[in-house]
């Protein structure tokens, strides 16, 4: 009886944390294994973009590159919203670089904002702690979580108007 | 000095000014495809070599009207005409092409992105006008060199003309960065868009030229 109350609050709580999750003002992020990160945002891709590239200086960042994927793959005639941003500072580049020659096949991090099958805006990235790993080095395992946190905060201020 | 010393010297002069005319014409067409082979970017290759390459072409024109050779001056400019308005035949086919399948991409919005070296952001308005541009002056120049090389030449010439600059397209280097395989093969559609658009401007070029093209005969002769 006791067990059967416990496993019954915690589906409640279960259930409460996934329903706070969906009702959540215009942000639902979701985690594709550790790699994937996607988050939905409030507006269309250029306006999501356009906060986006906001957020990114307010959190010590500069936009390095960005790619219209969605304008590039409109020469073919294909109709696709999407855009890509490389994110990265000069200071934060010689401190990656110090540590491994070859982090240049990670970084500048890349964000993507486009519109899904259903209509969303979503921004997605590569969680960088994860995509560092691969080099086994101390010293990028110990900066990657600041920017894991940096996109975080960033896809978060970009996904709410 | 005797008038046919004259004559020989204004010849050779002649010659030479429809040489120029025929390195500079001949310039533009070849970057394209000199970019996708990666030896330059097209953006370096249309502000060092196009530009400079234009303006020799009109100071060839202008050389040509001053010292009287009205012969390379008419081919200059019916060339150069006849080549814009066959393009524009061209684009029919191509435009129709692409929309049924057969070119993977818009090429004059391609050329205008590499022009000004915009790919990662895609077209925009001036881009595209500047895609276009070189796109036409492409087909001008192709113009000029049939007239100034051939002249006034039976209709198939022009065609053989038109095939050749079609074919010599499809081995680029150019097509093969496109995704399609080396002569488009990966993509036959584009193979027949590629053969029909440039029998049109073959036809066209040929007509207009075998109308504006005052004297037959080889210029170089």
């Amino acid at each position: 009886m006791k067990e059967t109350r416990s496993y019954r609050s915690a589906l409640a709580v279960t259930a409460a944390a996934l329903l706070s999750l969906s009702l959540a003002p215009g942000l639902k992020a979701q985690a594709n294994g550790d790699l994937l990160v996607r988050v939905q945002a409030q507006g269309s891709v250029s306006q999501v973009a356009g906060r986006l590239k906001q957020a990114v200086s307010q959190n010590g960042l500069m936009v390095m590159g960005q790619l219209n994927q969605g304008k590039i793959l409109g020469m073919t005639g294909a109709k696709v919203e999407s855009q890509s941003f490389f994110l990265g500072n000069p200071q934060l580049g010689k401190k990656l670089f110090a540590a491994d020659e070859g982090v240049g096949v990670a970084v500048p991090v890349r964000i993507n904002v486009y519109r899904d099958g259903q209509g969303h805006t979503v921004i997605s990235y590569f969680k960088p702690s994860e995509e560092l790993k691969a080099f086994g080095s101390p010293v990028l395992d110990k900066m990657a979580p600041m920017l894991d946190q940096k996109l975080h905060a960033i896809a978060s201020a970009a996904a709410t108007s | 000095m005797p008038s046919d010393t004259r004559g020989s010297t204004s010849r050779t002069l002649e010659t030479g000014e429809s040489l120029v005319a025929l390195a500079a014409a001949g310039v533009s067409p070849n970057l394209f495809w000199i970019a996708q082979a990666g030896y330059a970017k097209l953006s370096w290759l249309g502000l060092h070599v196009l530009v400079p390459s234009v303006v020799v072409l009109a100071a060839v024109l202008v050389a040509a009207r001053e010292q009287g050779h009205q012969r390379l001056v008419n081919r200059l400019l019916a060339g150069a005409g006849a080549g814009f308005v066959a393009t524009v035949g061209l684009e029919a086919v191509r435009i129709a092409g692409f929309h049924l399948g057969g070119m993977p991409g818009s090429m004059p919005k391609l050329l205008g992105v590499l022009l000004l070296n915009r790919f990662m952001l895609g077209p925009s308005a001036l881009s595209n006008v500047v895609g276009w541009a070189y796109h036409f002056w492409n087909g001008a120049t192709f113009g000029i060199v049939f007239a100034v090389l051939l002249g006034r030449k039976p209709l198939a010439w022009a065609l053989a003309f038109a095939e050749l600059v079609g074919i010599g397209f499809l081995v680029s280097p150019a097509v093969r960065s496109l995704g399609v395989g080396f002569l488009a093969l990966d993509m036959p559609w584009m193979i027949v868009t590629v053969v029909l658009a440039h029998t049109v401007y073959g036809l066209v070029l040929g007509l207009l030229a075998r109308r504006w093209i005052r004297e037959p005969g080889w210029l170089l002769a």
